[in-house]
């Protein structure tokens, strides 16, 4: 990928640039400011309106769960960039590319980071030398497959109507499928932002600078890109959920076809982490179809408001238009034989 | 073309493809989703408590919220009463009565609906009831055992065993066990059924206990000790709340000395009859005691609890704990002659089984039946072979489907064991009979069965 990528015009973006830092701090700053507003009317007296209670809550919830995994992603996506040899990662894939995805698809088994922290992971692989497609394989089917993901799920719904089979072999299956798809693409550097690109376009070794150098500069890189579209993408979320009722959601239960598209749109609202939206959704299986579970548990991790936002910050809005019609599909694919074998 | 225009086409028309090849599966499986209506997904039944306790459900977990049921669209196989609810994806079916044991039952439900489709189908569910584990005490040359064993075969195992066993009660992780010492005393001791530790129960005086009984959920046993201050007083031990011996209180909130005492089947309530002859329900735990009449004697109690068979001056009556009412007990003929009654067991429904004694065709000789009776003919459960023997006591299971029946085979020729309490002949046998049927399903040598 970094062969194919060193086509682009060399861009010389220095890594601490100012306008890096600004929006580290609009981040840094909005995350904390909505942590420390709750903190500081958290038995002032003082009471927002319910409607913005509820968008604070709702919002600090979504950054409460994401921001773990996303710091654990960069350093992750630190590791892999900086500290593990060169095409140590690409030594032991096979050369089939079906088959070389498969493997990374596999890859979240050992990686405990729900999807926004894959993002920059994901990002570190590209620049690796992983191909866009191969790693959208990853970032799709990691979510899914992740050993906590896996034990929530359980926890939650036991092996009742193949949930947790349907979700696991329905992520590893829209991964490769997306992977291969994307594979098919004649410019596969086209698929991905032209900022990004350029920074995989950078050569590895043009500072010269030391490991911990270098991964301090990756940290502020990714943060300052992932921070604020994770600050905005859980203030949206939020704003959704205050404005649409649930009931409106759950009325739509039991039909075979609005189940489905229900819960499609609440893992698209609600924007869930994929290690606990097992536990978020458990309360509706009841009322909704087994089906509509397992497309909520395999639409959520890849598609949904904040994880849009940040994937904007690495994949062009075409990109993500084309992914969200495909993994839409074979989500509710998914769902519907769900509901007419289980 | 370019190389990459070619390619850009390739990714282009695969994409489409595959958009449209989705859009087709989806529909494919949605129409079969439309078509084929509600499935199970599971269900849920607690197979031992089914025979245990009126009331219990099966509950049917369909893949989708369905229209509501109705008890018409319902059939359970064997027959048996019940009711229906539904909500949202669970259909409950709540049985009215106690299930028979060891029983494969089916229920179906036809005509289910989504609450959206009007496509119908069936939901169906089949499990087997528990058997219930018997257990009898068997009174030996040297030492008494414990025994557990089931409705069938020949299978058992001595559970404890220790000289001297004058009574025992169920609980629920343990045996309560009453021994006598050589000093016509009684000990009460608590025995681990799985460690088989025997925890020695400290009594308020030394004496002599009687009428030792579990509570239905096994977590309280009572018993009257007659010795130093007490006379026959009932005192009960609640064991979640340790092993303190505390007496239960009559209306004068005193201890009560009494006559007869036994655990409400299903509750923690008791009902006793007191030395004044007064029938008290009490609840030990929360201190509660209402009088509910003048009786002579207290005898049996129905196994769903509501109704208790007492004796007056007259004979039996059935008095019914809900409202008070009292209906005069008399027991038809059996096989054209008439019959004197002995204690009965009215059971759900109004019919009954109660021990009853008729004269031989000489009018000499008296024999000892067990009948069942539905208030205008009886018919024999059970009587001794050639009419020798004798009818002690008897127990109708929790759920009325068999009855367990203490019986000496041959009276005249019984030796007792020479317990100064509660003794026994030596050649006491137990018998189970099926009550719809008569037949006799299994016998053991001991007695004091507890279902």
């Amino acid at each position: 990928m970094t062969s194919r990528l060193a086509e682009h015009e060399h861009v010389h973006t220095k890594t601490r640039s100012p306008r890096r830092f600004v929006w580290l701090g609009i981040g840094v700053v909005g995350i904390a400011a909505l942590l420390g507003i709750r903190a500081l009317l958290t038995g002032s007296g003082f009471s927002l309106p319910n409607e913005l209670q509820d968008l604070l809550t709702l919002s600090i919830s979504v950054v409460i769960e994401s921001l773990p995994f996303v710091i654990l992603g960069i350093l992750l996506s630190i590791v892999v960039q900086v500290w593990l040899p060169d095409g140590i990662l690409m030594k032991y894939l096979p050369r089939n590319p079906a088959l070389r995805r498969f493997c990374i698809s596999l890859f979240g088994i050992f990686l405990p980071v729900c999807e926004c922290g894959n993002v920059p992971l994901a990002r570190g692989l590209i620049v690796g030398g992983f191909t866009v497609p191969e790693s959208m394989t990853f970032l799709l089917a990691a979510p899914i497959v992740n050993p906590i993901t896996i034990i929530t799920t359980h926890q939650a719904f036991g092996f009742d109507d193949g949930i947790l089979v349907a979700r696991l072999l329905g992520g590893l299956a829209i991964a490769n499928i997306i992977g291969w798809l994307f594979s098919l693409h004649a410019r596969p550097d086209a698929l991905l932002t032209p900022g990004f690109a350029a920074e995989c376009a950078r050569p590895a070794d043009a500072h010269h600078h030391s490991r911990t150098s270098k991964s301090v500069d990756i940290f502020i890189r990714e943060a300052s890109v992932i921070m604020p579209a994770l600050f905005i993408g859980s203030l949206v979320a939020g704003a959704i959920q205050v404005v649409v009722p649930r009931d409106v959601l759950v009325a739509l239960g039991s039909n075979p076809l609005w189940s489905i598209l229900a819960m499609m749109v609440l893992a698209f609202v609600i924007a869930v982490c994929s290690n606990v939206d097992a536990f978020f959704i458990l309360p509706f299986a009841n009322t909704f179809m087994p089906g509509s579970i397992a497309t909520f548990l395999v639409f959520g991790p890849i598609i949904d408001i904040k994880m849009l936002a940040i994937l904007r910050t690495t994949f062009t809005t075409r990109v993500l238009v084309q992914l969200t019609v495909v993994v839409g599909l074979l989500s509710a694919l998914v769902g519907l034989v769900v509901n007419y074998v289980a | 073309m370019s190389p990459t225009s070619t390619d850009g086409g390739r990714f282009r028309r695969a994409l489409a493809l595959t958009v449209a090849a989705l859009v087709v599966l989806c529909g494919v499986f949605l129409t079969l989703g439309y078509l084929q209506g509600p499935k199970l997904s599971s269900a849920q039944v607690d197979t031992r408590g089914v025979v245990e306790q009126s009331g219990q459900q099966v509950r049917l977990f369909a893949n989708q919220s369905v229209a509501q049921v109705t008890p018409a669209q319902v059939t359970i196989t064997p027959d048996t009463d019940f009711t229906v609810s539904t909500q949202g994806d669970i259909i409950a079916v709540q049985f009215g009565s106690r299930l028979h044991y060891a029983t494969e039952y089916t229920v179906t439900i036809g005509a289910v609906t989504s609450v959206y489709l009007a496509q119908p189908s069936t939901l169906s569910y089949s499990f087997t009831t528990d058997s219930p584990t018997l257990y009898y005490l068997d009174r030996g040359e040297t030492s008494d055992d414990i025994v557990t064993t089931g409705l069938t075969g020949s299978a058992r195992e001595t559970v404890y065993s220790t000289p001297h066993i004058q009574d025992f009660a169920v609980l629920d992780e343990f045996l309560a066990v009453v021994t006598l010492n050589d000093d016509h005393t009684s000990t009460l001791s608590f025995v681990n059924t799985e460690t088989s530790v025997v925890e020695k129960v400290r009594l308020p005086a030394a004496g002599s206990i009687s009428g030792l009984d579990a509570s239905a959920a096994g977590n309280a046993v009572g018993f009257t000790l007659t010795g130093g201050t007490n006379n026959s007083t009932l005192y009960t031990i609640d064991l979640t709340a340790g092993r303190t011996v505390k007496p239960v209180l009559g209306i004068d909130g005193k201890p009560a000395d009494v006559l007869g005492w036994q655990f409400l089947p299903g509750t923690g309530t008791l009902l006793a009859l007191t030395f004044d002859r007064s029938l008290l329900l009490v609840d030990p735990v929360a201190g509660t005691v209402s009088p509910l009449g003048q009786f002579l004697g207290l005898d049996k109690i129905s196994p769903d609890g509501l109704t208790v068979t007492m004796t007056d001056s007259f004979g039996e009556v059935a008095l019914t704990l809900a409202n008070g009412d009292v209906q005069r007990l008399e027991p038809s003929p059996v096989d054209g002659q008439r019959a004197f009654q002995g204690a009965t067991v009215v059971l759900p429904g109004g019919d009954r089984i109660q021990k009853v004694v008729v004269p031989d065709a000489s009018g000499r000789r008296f024999a000892s039946l067990l009948v069942y009776d539905d208030g205008t003919t009886a018919r024999v459960l059970y009587q001794t072979p050639d009419g020798t023997g004798s009818i002690s006591d008897f127990t109708v299971s929790p759920n009325g489907q068999y009855v367990a029946i203490e019986t000496v085979p041959d009276a005249s020729a019984a030796v007792s064991d020479g317990y100064f309490l509660d003794a026994r002949a030596t050649t006491v046998t137990t018998v189970i009979v099926d009550v719809s049927s008569g037949a006799q399903t299994r016998s053991v040598e001991g007695f004091a069965l507890k279902w």
